[in-house]
């Protein structure tokens, strides 16, 4: 009896998008982290997760301690992923420009998500692009929009058509919160 | 000269990106060794340190600048390096996923160990039940599916092959959200495809392993072809054959076990290890569960002792008002734990209520505005063991008598045996068994107690396998018959009496005499006994309950009897879509001109003889229209179709009436064809005006004619919009090469 399996080749070959997601803790203690990989039909594939907490102290400005807390936290998840995700995705108010144009270089495509109507700020160094997904979407890429005919756009795409731009982030966070349904999460 | 971002795409060596290989929902122990999964290697982070600060990499030490943020960060957790073994790790393949498939394997779960409630069910709302029970990878990995709006959404990660509709939706929903519904839908709602639908995504959430679904024999393959279409990544094990195949079927892992009520009633014994019993089901769905509605019959009984955590019974009967029927199927509509025994409901109030909470039945009228004004079903029926037998017989006798007749076999004697074993197909001529008549009467019995009447085609008239043999069977619901044998006065006689008078519920029609002409509004159901294999015919048929006036959608439903001939037929057409694309729009097929010698011969394993190879077809047309007249196009058309058999006429210039050739034919079934076609052959798209005029001069109300606009340019798409309102058929450049 052979094994039963069911081999897509066409979605597989798309890879793994990974949706990183940052969220405050309710008390301001801190962020949670999780980076959330899918396949191009929206399965879960991986999910890894951490938190930081970052001190009270009027020594510190809130957006430098915001700033490194979040590079922190997203090096420590991108080093222990064991996939290797096609391209990252991220939500433009919850990540800055800076995070993956200055403090973190990544070997794979960054694409920061935001809705047209929502006025955010962009880095000169990434490229922007428009999308219809949930509506129309800003995309920012760093280093720079994938070409027409790469995988990266392709599995967007398919991402996109799919319902899946935006909405594994909503998963990403569900994620969080079972696993620091004791932490403010 | 590449810019920095083309520099850095180039660079990158997307070939060393290892590509994760996911086999949805059946990877369970499938290991690829070439997909070594590599860590992102993250250079040194390049800090932008704040103004006055050196943030301290690892926390540990002071800056000189003297002041240091100190972040507690977790040691990294991650829920497959904390959870899962080292070999669990060849090729990374392990995921979220992997992790609900690594507890009780499919076919390992037994019956003695049942813990209800130790499985979600939803995974949104009860994981916190028993969250002792559940590790947290486990939790995540049901918490992290996508959400069922997402999976039944027609752009969600699903692909269903079609939209479903609104009601669809709300009754998988309820299905998914509840252990226990009879779904009493109306016929022809799609209560199949709502079930498989709630099916498929508790497989992908994985709250289910295993479902066992016992349909009716002759159902088997339709649910087979069904499930195959609307999930078709799920695994049947279809439970039929020996006792010994059946004991490996019921072993063999699958999501699915389908049998039939007969051989559920044979496996499943008095003993609790017999293969039914065994385990605990997740599913159990019984389809047209009015066979239990006698809880004093075998089969009830023993549906209602399997295991299961979830029942759905499925039926379009009405049983509001048959309350011990009613009994006995909500007596297995209520999830039997291990141990617990059949609860015994008496008619009355309790009933009434508990029926309330069970059911969901939507009547036709309630999602009318949802339906499309014509449901077509296709049928796969398996015959019965005698009537198997007969067709096999006739079949390897005709075969016998084709090999003996050597080289003067002639197409006539393979479409003799087609016709033969067709007839087989319709009625068994030993004892009148048929699958098709028995799964007709039970749609009868459900759609006349609901007010309901039925138009039945023929091809056949005779009293054994065609009209007369249906209507001597159907007395019970007062049938007309409307054949080629009565007088144009009898049938005005037999149309006026159905029309008039309700009593009769069904029509039963020959198509040689009753495919063209009639108004039959008063039918909302349409079932095709057997097939033509002609979509034009099949259509006209149709149409006399398909047509202004209608206020009902119609349901269409069209036979074919499995590992037949009817079944072979069909797929081959359908390969060669000539059902669905012909290039006159189906206005006439007939085996012999549209399936080659190859393929005739093919049907029954044989090679036709060297007089029957047919020449290669002519080498399509190259040349260029736009070098033609008017005329020379005209004349040229006229050619093409007479090599086709159609004898065609030219319109005089001056009167014509925007005609230029009228072609007709004599179809299958006798019936005469005409086109009434204008040609223009214009540089450009031709518009709506040119396809408004031909629409004009159309004959009105006449059967068997049809306008056909020619244009190589084609036409724009108000013209193909108008003409498809209209029934015009259209044809450009590339019908015009496909009529050589």
């Amino acid at each position: 009896m052979p094994i039963p399996y069911h081999d897509a080749d066409e979605l597989n070959d798309l890879g793994i998008a990974g949706y990183l997601k940052i969220h405050p803790v309710q008390d301001e203690s801190g962020y949670l982290a999780a980076l959330f990989l899918i396949n191009a039909r929206g399965e879960p594939i991986e999910f890894t997760y951490n938190r930081i907490e970052t001190p009270h102290t009027f020594l510190w400005r809130q957006a430098d301690i915001h700033r490194h807390a979040i590079r922190k936290l997203t090096a420590s998840l991108l080093s222990l992923c064991p996939k290797t995700p096609r391209l990252i995705l991220c939500l433009a108010e919850e990540v800055g420009s800076e995070l993956f144009c200055q403090d973190i270089q990544l070997s794979v495509p960054v694409c920061r998500i935001a809705p047209v109507i929502k006025a955010l700020p962009y880095s000169a160094t990434e490229s922007q692009d428009k999308i219809e997904a949930e509506g129309p979407m800003n995309l920012f890429w760093y280093p720079g929009r994938p070409p027409d005919d790469s995988i990266e756009l392709k599995l967007l795409h398919e991402l996109s058509a799919k319902g899946l731009l935006t909405e594994p982030f909503e998963r990403a966070l569900i994620g969080l919160r079972e696993v620091y349904s004791d932490k403010g999460a | 000269m590449m810019s920095a971002q083309e520099v850095w795409w180039k660079e990158r060596n997307i070939e060393n990106v290892p590509r994760a290989r996911w086999f949805g929902i059946f990877r369970r122990s499938v290991k690829l060794s070439e997909d070594i999964p590599q860590r992102l290697s993250i250079p040194s982070a390049i800090l932008s340190a704040p103004r006055h600060v050196s943030p301290s990499d690892d926390n540990s030490s002071l800056s000189t600048v003297s002041l240091m943020i100190s972040c507690d960060l977790n040691i990294p957790e991650n829920l497959i390096s904390g959870h899962t073994q080292q070999d669990d790790f060849v090729c990374g393949s392990a995921g979220l996923a992997g992790i609900l498939l690594k507890e009780e394997p499919v076919g390992l779960k037994t019956s003695k160990p049942s813990q209800p409630g130790l499985l979600p069910q939803t995974p949104e709302d009860s994981f916190h039940k028993d969250e002792q029970a559940i590790s947290l990878p486990k939790r995540l990995a049901y918490l992290l599916q996508p959400p069922t709006d997402v999976l039944l959404s027609r752009i969600g990660p699903l692909e269903w092959p079609h939209a479903l509709f609104d009601y669809q939706i709300e009754g998988i929903k309820t299905l998914l959200s509840k252990d226990a519904l009879l779904l009493a839908d109306d016929m022809g709602l799609g209560k199949t495809i709502q079930a498989i639908g709630a099916l498929r995504i508790l497989f992908l959430q994985r709250r289910i392993e295993s479902c066992l679904l016992i349909v009716p024999a002759s159902l088997v393959g339709q649910w087979r072809k069904e499930i195959h279409y609307w999930a078709p990544e799920l695994r049947i094990s279809t439970i039929r054959g020996t006792t010994a195949e059946r004991t490996w079927q019921w072993a063999t892992p699958a999501h699915i076990y389908l049998t039939s009520y007969e051989t559920f009633r044979s496996d499943c014994t008095d003993h609790s290890q017999s293969p039914p019993r065994r385990r605990v089901w997740d599913v159990v769905i019984l389809d047209e569960a009015q066979k239990i509605k006698n809880r004093d019959v075998e089969i009830s009984r023993k549906c209602k002792l399997l295991n299961r955590q979830r029942a759905w019974a499925l039926t379009g009967t009405p049983l509001e008002n048959r309350e011990d029927d009613l009994a006995s199927i909500l007596e297995f509509v209520t999830a039997l734990k291990d141990g617990e025994s059949v609860p015994r409901l008496k008619p009355g109030f309790e009933l009434q209520e508990i029926h309330k909470s069970l059911q969901l039945r939507r009547k036709k009228q309630d999602v009318l505005p949802q339906l499309p004004p014509k449901i077509v079903s296709q049928l796969f029926l398996s015959m019965n063991s005698t009537q198997r037998k007969y067709y096999e017989r006739a079949e390897k006798e005709g075969i016998i008598q084709l090999k003996e007749s050597g080289e003067s076999v002639r197409i006539e004697n393979i479409l003799a045996l087609i016709m033969k074993l067709k007839q087989i197909c319709n009625f068994c001529p030993i004892d009148g068994g048929s699958v098709k008549f028995d799964d007709v009467l039970e749609r009868l019995n459900i759609l006349v107690s609901e007010g309901y009447r039925a138009l039945i085609f023929s091809q056949f008239t005779d009293s054994t396998y065609g009209a007369n043999a249906i209507a001597s069977r159907l007395e019970e619901y007062n049938p007309l018959l409307f054949i080629g044998a009565l007088t144009p006065t009898q049938r005005d006689s037999v149309i006026r009496t159905f029309k008039e008078n309700r009593d009769h519920k069904v029509l039963i029609l020959s198509l040689r005499a009753g495919g063209q002409g009639l108004n039959l509004q008063d039918a909302s159901y349409v079932f095709h006994f057997d097939r033509w294999w002609n979509p034009a015919v099949e259509l006209q048929a149709e149409g006399r309950a398909h047509r202004l006036g209608q206020t009902f959608p119609v349901n269409v439903y069209k036979y074919i009897i499995e590992d037949t001939i009817e079944e072979k037929i069909e797929k081959i057409l359908k390969e060669k879509q000539l059902l669905f694309d012909d290039l006159v729009d189906s206005v006439s097929i007939d085996l012999k001109s549209k399936l080659s010698s190859d393929e005739l011969f093919g049907l029954f394993g044989l090679v036709p003889p060297g007089h029957l190879k047919q020449p290669k077809r002519r080498a399509a047309f190259t040349g260029n229209y736009a070098e033609m007249s008017g005329m020379e196009f005209e004349e040229h058309l006229k050619q093409l179709l007479e090599q086709k058999k159609w004898r065609v006429e030219t319109t005089p210039v001056t009167r014509d009436g925007g005609v230029d050739l009228i072609a007709r034919r004599d179809d299958d079934i006798g019936v005469e064809i005409t086109l009434y076609i204008q040609c223009k052959n214009h540089a450009s798209p031709v518009g709506v005006d040119v396809v408004r005029a031909l629409n004009g001069v159309l004959p009105k109300n006449a059967a068997g004619i049809r306008g056909v606009a020619v244009c190589p340019s084609g036409f724009t798409a108000d013209a193909i919009t108008f003409a498809k309102d209209r029934g015009i058929t259209l044809w450009d450049r590339h019908h015009l090469f496909e009529l050589f």
